[in-house]
């Protein structure tokens, strides 16, 4: 699915720099990759990176392979609009907050997706998430469970090849964090969904990930440069 | 590098369109009291905008919706009295830029009195000439107007009330003269049917509207003629016979004589004519020498003929003389033929000696002097080509013979020089009477109408360009055009603050929609929609806004209409209105503005464009 070789990300702010590399990375169709680390250490940042959001500084090989039998795309020095493409047709998100659209329903918001991913209204997944009761209400009346079970229906809904998910459990309890993990490890089996999935919680996805990303972090005497090392180890 | 992105099907850019005026409609309708302030404070521009350019284009157009009813603008008056011919009516009245125009008399012989048929209270009123499409008589709207009857005519409100005449009503014009010969004043009457009344708008004098032809006849009897067609009494405007000269017979002339016969005709040197020439020129030549004074301007007449006779008379040997023409061309129109023939002057007995009585003749009947070699039929007519008109005389069968080789027939010297003066001046030859009659040469003055308000200008300076002074109303014509341009400055500069205004309303509401919206946008910059693809989401929801704003002040001017309209309503004719938009300049209006807004839309772009997305969507 995706293949990284030498990747480097390089940010400056206020005289605080902040420098993430990852080597090698090879992700294939249907892995639930954990990306798991503490606050600060780069999680967002890769997976921005990897939801083409953020262009990293420099890369040697940054592909994409969203088809099996498909071709296999550059991701390096691709215009704005064709990552918009991609992101459209290949990528499902599931943000911190959920990132709903709060003037649109959850249906709405459902189907949405689906309309600018190709599908139809008709393979609406309300029932398997459990939010058929809440299909027409607006995102500020659900609670922080219902929000995440929508945004993980609107990321699953049109089949997308990958879906990254940012610390969607942040704002739940344990339970129920562990609940909507297994909602979305059990949905994404059944296509053979890769799922890249951020998280502080060393032990959220332990059964669930194949795979797991963590992060080592060295900081200069002054406490200015901050570098962050992703690798992978083994589960 | 790879090739496409992917084998899935894409939206594309129509149904991304359709897309996205969902969501934009959505978030309007999620924001509602916001969307409200917003169409609000657009119509807050709009509404005194559109009612302020309803005042102005209202107020203008009911003026020169006003001046263009009012006919008295478009009219042009003459500063003088004129004396133009009637050639000239003709060509001016077929200019594109003249409406209507009419001839008119003499002021002084246009005021008359009149009562209603049958009444003895008398009004002194004036006439005004009048004809087919008159605009005094027109009512708005209106396009063609019969002209009136000779024996009709359409009185101010004034003068119909002063003789308490009504439509229908018959009155009694009274023309008076006063002449040398008579003592007392002589009065002549005709009764004129009422056939209409102009509206007290129209003029506020004593006025009466009559054909031109019962306007001519007033002055005509003014003058001392006769006028048959009201069986008005008087004499005949005949006309007098008018010479180029004249032939002296007789033995040699003293330079005396010469140099006296050459002041009276008018001719610069004496010939004497010798045969052939002279029996050409004469239809008996008397013996001794010929001696023709021919004048190249004519003005021979009568008066100088017996001048000229009664020096003659005084000479020591016997001297004849004949009034001279030069030859002029005619017709000769028999039963079924026509000859093309040469008149020239001749008498009966020759030459004539000088106390032969050169009187009035009772008819001017043309008869050949020298017998037609064709017998020429009782309906015979000779047909002279004026530049004037076509004279037809009767040739009388009292005398039958020949025409002479050439085709001159000599007919008697006084027909000649009617026929002569004929050829100069506009006359007649009225059957009835057997006469020449002068007929008119000249009108004193016009009554015109400009075709539009446009035009006054143009045929004002055409006019002043023939030597014809007029007065115009230019100077109204020029108060409403003021009016138009300052109003239009108005609105322009009031305009200009709205529309700087409108801007601002709709940039800031941009800017601040494009802030507070970061994240939703940004959302949906992460689910694919390209950042100019999201710029239809401003340009959608400015255009709504707009619309509902448009609809807004629309309402909001058409009330201000409305009472502006009842406030004036005193003022304010039948279909008036001081606040008015033509409906297709409102259409206009909504697409100039509908247009602000997606070019307000398109600033978005770059603001959209540096939306960073990564940092937003986590924004909650």
């Amino acid at each position: 699915m995706f293949n990284i070789e030498q990747l480097c990300f390089d940010r400056e702010k206020n005289g605080f720099h902040f420098h993430l590399q990852l080597l090698k990375l090879s992700i294939s169709k249907g892995d639930f990759v954990a990306v798991v680390g503490d606050s600060g250490c780069g999680k967002s940042t890769l997976l921005d990176i990897l939801g083409l959001i953020l262009p990293p500084s420099s890369v040697e090989r940054f592909e994409m392979t969203p088809d099996e039998d498909g071709p296999t795309l550059d991701l390096r020095l691709m215009p704005a609009r064709r990552l918009a493409r991609i992101r459209r047709q290949h990528l499902g998100y599931v943000l911190q907050g959920g990132g709903l659209l709060p003037f649109l329903n959850v249906a709405e918001n459902i189907k949405l997706a689906q309309l600018l991913r190709g599908g139809n209204s008709e393979d609406l997944p309300l029932s398997a998430f459990g939010i058929s009761a809440q299909a027409a209400k607006k995102p500020q009346h659900l609670s922080g469970g219902q929000r995440q079970r929508v945004a993980i229906a609107r990321a699953l809904a049109g089949n997308p090849e990958v879906v990254l998910a940012d610390e969607p459990t942040a704002a739940v309890d344990k339970p129920t964090a562990r609940h909507l993990c297994e909602v979305l490890s059990t949905h994404a089996k059944k296509n053979r969904t890769t799922v890249i999935m951020v998280t502080h919680d060393h032990a959220l996805l332990d059964g669930i990930a194949n795979r797991r990303l963590t992060f080592s972090l060295t900081t200069s005497s002054d406490g200015s440069r901050v570098n962050t090392h992703v690798h992978e180890v083994a589960i | 590098m790879s090739g496409s992105p992917g084998h899935k099907t894409v939206r594309r850019t129509r149904g991304d369109s359709l897309l996205l005026f969902w969501v934009a409609a959505a978030d309007l309708r999620h924001e509602a009291l916001l969307s409200l302030c917003l169409v609000l404070s657009i119509a807050a521009v709009c509404a005194p905008l559109l009612t302020l350019y309803g005042l102005k284009h209202g107020v203008v157009q009911t003026m020169r919706g006003r001046l263009l009813n009012d006919c008295k603008i478009r009219e042009i008056i003459p500063k003088t009295s004129l004396n133009l011919p009637p050639a000239w009516y003709t060509q001016t009245a077929a200019r594109s830029d003249v409406a209507f125009l009419v001839p008119t008399t003499r002021q002084i012989s246009l005021g008359v009195e009149g009562s209603l048929k049958d009444g003895n209270h008398l009004e002194p009123f004036d006439l005004i000439p009048s004809a087919a499409n008159d605009p005094l008589i027109a009512e708005p709207g209106k396009v063609s107007v019969p002209a009136l009857g000779p024996s009709e005519c359409v009185l101010s409100a004034e003068a119909a009330r002063k003789l308490g005449a009504t439509v229908g009503n018959s009155i009694t014009v009274y023309v008076k003269r006063t002449r040398k010969d008579k003592d007392s004043p002589q009065i002549s009457s005709t009764n004129l049917r009422v056939c209409g009344l102009l509206s007290p708008a129209a003029t506020p004098r004593s006025v009466c509207l009559v054909h031109l032809t019962f306007a001519e006849g007033v002055e005509t009897y003014r003058d001392g003629y006769a006028v048959s067609d009201y069986g008005w009494d008087g004499d005949r405007p005949r006309l007098e016979p008018e010479f180029d000269g004249v032939a002296v017979a007789g033995g040699a002339l003293e330079p005396d004589f010469v140099k006296q016969l050459l002041q009276i005709t008018g001719a610069t040197a004496v010939r004497n004519l010798k045969p052939p020439e002279s029996a050409t020129l004469f239809a008996s030549v008397p013996s001794g020498s010929i001696w023709l004074f021919e004048s190249m301007s004519g003005g021979v007449n009568i008066r100088t003929l017996q001048t000229i006779a009664s020096i003659l008379g005084k000479a020591p040997e016997p001297l004849l003389y004949q009034p001279y023409v030069r030859p002029m061309r005619a017709k000769l129109q028999l039963a079924i033929e026509s000859r093309d023939i040469l008149i020239r002057a001749a008498d009966h007995v020759g030459f004539l000696p000088p106390g032969t009585s050169l009187g009035v003749s009772p008819t001017d009947i043309a008869v050949p002097v020298v017998p037609l070699s064709v017998a020429a039929p009782q309906n015979s007519r000779l047909i002279l080509e004026s530049p004037f008109s076509q004279i037809e005389v009767p040739f009388s069968t009292v005398t039958l013979g020949a025409v002479r080789e050439e085709g001159t027939v000599f007919v008697h010297w006084r027909i000649a020089g009617l026929l002569n003066a004929a050829s100069k001046l506009p006359a007649e030859f009225d059957s009835k009477l057997g006469l020449f009659l002068r007929k008119r040469a000249a009108y004193a003055g016009f009554r015109l109408y400009a075709r539009s308000i446009e035009d006054v200008a143009r045929v004002r300076d055409t006019l002043e360009a023939q030597g014809i002074p007029v007065y115009t109303q230019l100077d109204k014509i020029a108060d409403v055009k003021t009016i138009d341009r300052n109003l239009g400055i108005l609105l322009a500069l009031v305009g200009s603050l709205a529309f700087a205004g409108g801007c601002g309303v709709l940039i800031s509401t941009l800017v601040s929609a494009v802030e507070r919206k970061r994240q939703p946008l940004s959302v949906l910059m992460l689910l694919g929609v390209a950042p100019w693809k999201l710029c239809l989401i401003p340009l959608y929801q400015s255009s709504i806004a707009i619309f509902f704003a448009m609809s807004i002040s629309f309402g909001a001017y058409r009330l201000c209409a409305w009472i502006v309209d009842r406030i004036f309503s005193a003022s304010l004719q039948q279909g008036e209105s001081f606040c008015y938009i033509p409906p297709e300049q409102i259409g206009t209006l909504l697409l100039g503005m509908l247009a602000l807004g997606w070019l307000v839309s398109l600033l978005a772009l770059p603001l959209l464009k540096r939306l960073p997305i990564s940092a937003n969507i986590r924004d909650e």
